[in-house]
């Protein structure tokens, strides 16, 4: 795996006549974690969407590798780009291992070969998913689906992996495990993982960098430190915090206000 | 995170191992349900007024086959060759064909309830049919055939046409089947209130679905049909699997979804059309088919397309042996039968594994 990179210029977005986003330019050439934060509605996943060619934006463009993404075909970008959505579930029956396999696609052919099958199982391992391998992905905890989603992104072997809220229905322990993860995920394997994520401590603690979004564009960029002030946070969310430093962190708490 | 699980590694078998293993478990039941479709069509052959045992069967078969028809008894020869065999030949390959289109279908709309009856194509070989044999308003003066085939193609052309210009989603194609369903059911009901009485005895016969009229010759296009349906569902069974997991995500891993969409609902329509063109409404096996062998072997369609079309093939034999001798002489309505036969079966199944199917 090498490193890709990704550019959006210029992008917008929007339908019945409703601007989502309005102008985003980012550029993402070095591997690492990166955040994606802002309210609900302020796009988000949909800026992630126009990366992956879920969406078409209404102008501008996402590159990945210097190439518009509208110029490559679904099963190219499959193997350059995972996409771990928020939402999807199995219609029928399919076991963790078959669930996880499915990532292979892009990549293998219309049989099964060993080399999939040790990539399948080394994810299996990586995530933590042995005991529920046989178990059908439909019968798991909100928590255990989220891991083989992941699980089935890696066996993907993308150079980009995209998430949307890979930590939500999460007990704060797996939160914890997920984003160390991916972190070092990125690292060893020097990828691009790009999240779109809600939990602000949690970004801050694990995050390289964060992207805070704020009326359809990029209002704050840089490291957690950086963007996760007091000041950003009061504008963006319109919620008092106190930021504190935790061991070199910056540590969010959020001020409660009760009507007088 | 991975820290945890390690202590599990050993005494674990492995994926590999226990994927291999799921795999031979699957191929196994597929070659359970073809051994029993031969025994059943044997079976099948030795059945009716004229008694015959299977070593005749065979001998007769396998002469006319090697060339050596001619040395046969000339009785035996025509009650095989001419009168058995291209029943039993057109259940095998119309319970094949009403299978794979039902994993076809539920794969591709991600609903457990879609089968051809679902999306209208058997309403409309109804309709067809009836306008053939009540008003003899028959396209290209080719039949009744060439009518129910037509007609059986109308809901997938309504379906192409929205999803070109409206981009339909699955559900939308689900809710047109069902509502040119109801409207092509109300214009047969209509068709019938003016039919004459021969006219509604040949309707009804039509209508619940037998195997009788077919020959070699229509046995030959529906086998034709079939092959090429089960080979591209085959083909493309990987990505049907990943269709399952909704749009977005096969989309992602690299799955052109409209396009597989649209080629699976052409080709389900060439099957069940071809298929209830010649042998009139058989039901239940495009739905319950592919849902009994998924208790036993689980969803993945590269298993499920053959394995569901040995035991479709299996159930439409079972079906018409029960049909012809459960009232001998009298010979009853195969699609009758398979869904005696198949339904309480499916009951017995959901109650059996209802949380873990039917989650």
């Amino acid at each position: 795996m090498g490193v890709s990179t990704m550019e959006f210029k210029d992008l917008v977005f929007g339908y019945d006549q409703k601007i989502i986003l309005n102008g985003v330019s980012l550029k993402f050439d070095e591997p690492g974690l990166v955040c994606i934060l802002g309210p609900n509605g302020v796009g988000k996943t949909t800026l992630v969407k126009c990366g992956n060619k879920l969406l078409k934006p209404t102008s501008g463009d996402a590159l990945v590798d210097g190439k518009s993404v509208s110029e490559y075909g679904l099963h190219e970008l499959a193997k350059k780009m995972a996409f771990v959505s928020a939402t999807s579930a199995a219609t029928f029956s399919m076991t963790v291992t078959e669930a996880i396999l499915l990532g292979r696609h892009p990549h293998a052919g219309w049989t099964t070969t060993d080399e999939d099958l040790q990539k399948v199982e080394d994810a299996i391992k990586l995530l933590g998913l042995e005991e529920f391998a046989q178990r059908d992905f439909r019968m798991l905890s909100a928590g255990q689906a989220k891991r083989v989603k992941i699980a089935r992104g890696l066996v993907q072997e993308p150079e980009i992996l995209i998430l949307d809220e890979p930590t939500s229905n999460l007990d704060v322990k797996y939160q914890m495990d997920v984003m160390k993860f991916l972190k070092s995920y990125a690292k060893t394997k020097g990828i691009l993982v790009l999240m779109v994520c809600h939990d602000l401590n949690i970004t801050a603690a694990y995050a390289d960098r964060v992207i805070l979004m704020h009326g359809g564009n990029v209002f704050s960029d840089g490291v957690p430190k950086d963007v996760l002030t007091e000041e950003n946070i009061e504008t963006v969310y319109n919620v008092k915090a106190k930021v504190i430093d935790v061991m070199g962190t910056p540590h969010i708490i959020l001020i409660p206000e009760y009507e007088s | 995170m991975g820290s945890a699980m390690t202590e599990q590694e050993s005494g674990t078998v492995t994926v590999a191992s226990s994927y291999r293993k799921n795999t031979k478990r699957k191929i196994a039941f597929i070659i359970f349900c073809l051994l029993l479709s031969m025994i059943a069509a044997v079976y099948s052959a030795t059945l009716g007024s004229y008694p015959i045992t299977a070593q005749e069967v065979y001998s007769t078969v396998w002469n006319v086959l090697i060339g050596n028809g001619d040395s046969l008894d000339p009785t035996i020869r025509h009650v095989v060759i001419d009168l058995r065999l291209p029943r039993i030949i057109a259940g095998f390959l119309c319970g094949l064909g009403l299978a794979i289109s039902g994993v076809a279908m539920q794969s591709m709309l991600k609903n457990p309830l879609a089968d051809p009856y679902t999306m209208g194509i058997s309403t409309g070989a109804s309709l067809g049919a009836s306008l053939a044999i009540i008003f003899g308003i028959e396209l290209f003066n080719a039949g009744i055939v060439a009518n129910a085939f037509v007609f059986a193609c109308v809901p997938a052309l309504v379906i192409l046409f929205l999803s070109k210009f409206k981009g339909a989603t699955p559900l939308v194609m689900i809710l047109v089947g069902v509502a040119l369903n109801y409207l092509f059911s109300a214009i047969v009901q209509m068709v019938r209130l003016l039919a004459d009485p021969d006219g509604l005895s040949d309707l009804f016969r039509w209508s619940v679905g037998n195997l009788d009229g077919v020959t070699y010759e229509h046995s030959i296009l529906i086998m034709v049909f079939c092959i090429i349906g089960m080979a591209y569902f085959q083909y493309v069974s990987n990505q049907l699997n990943i269709m399952g997991l909704g749009d977005e995500t096969a989309k992602t891993m690299g799955v052109d979804v409209e396009r597989k969409r649209l080629i699976c609902i052409l080709l389900v329509t060439l099957v069940a059309a071809g298929i209830v063109s010649f042998t009139g409404v058989i039901g239940f096996i495009g739905l319950v088919a592919p849902h009994i062998v998924r208790i036993i072997i689980g969803s993945d369609v590269k298993y499920l397309v053959p394995a569901a079309a040995a035991f479709g093939a299996l159930l439409l034999l079972c079906s018409d042996i029960v049909a012809r001798v459960v009232v001998a002489p009298t010979i009853l309505p195969v699609g009758v039968v398979t869904s005696f036969i198949g339904g309480p079966l499916f009951l017995l199944l959901i109650l059996h594994n209802s949380k873990e199917e039917w989650a």
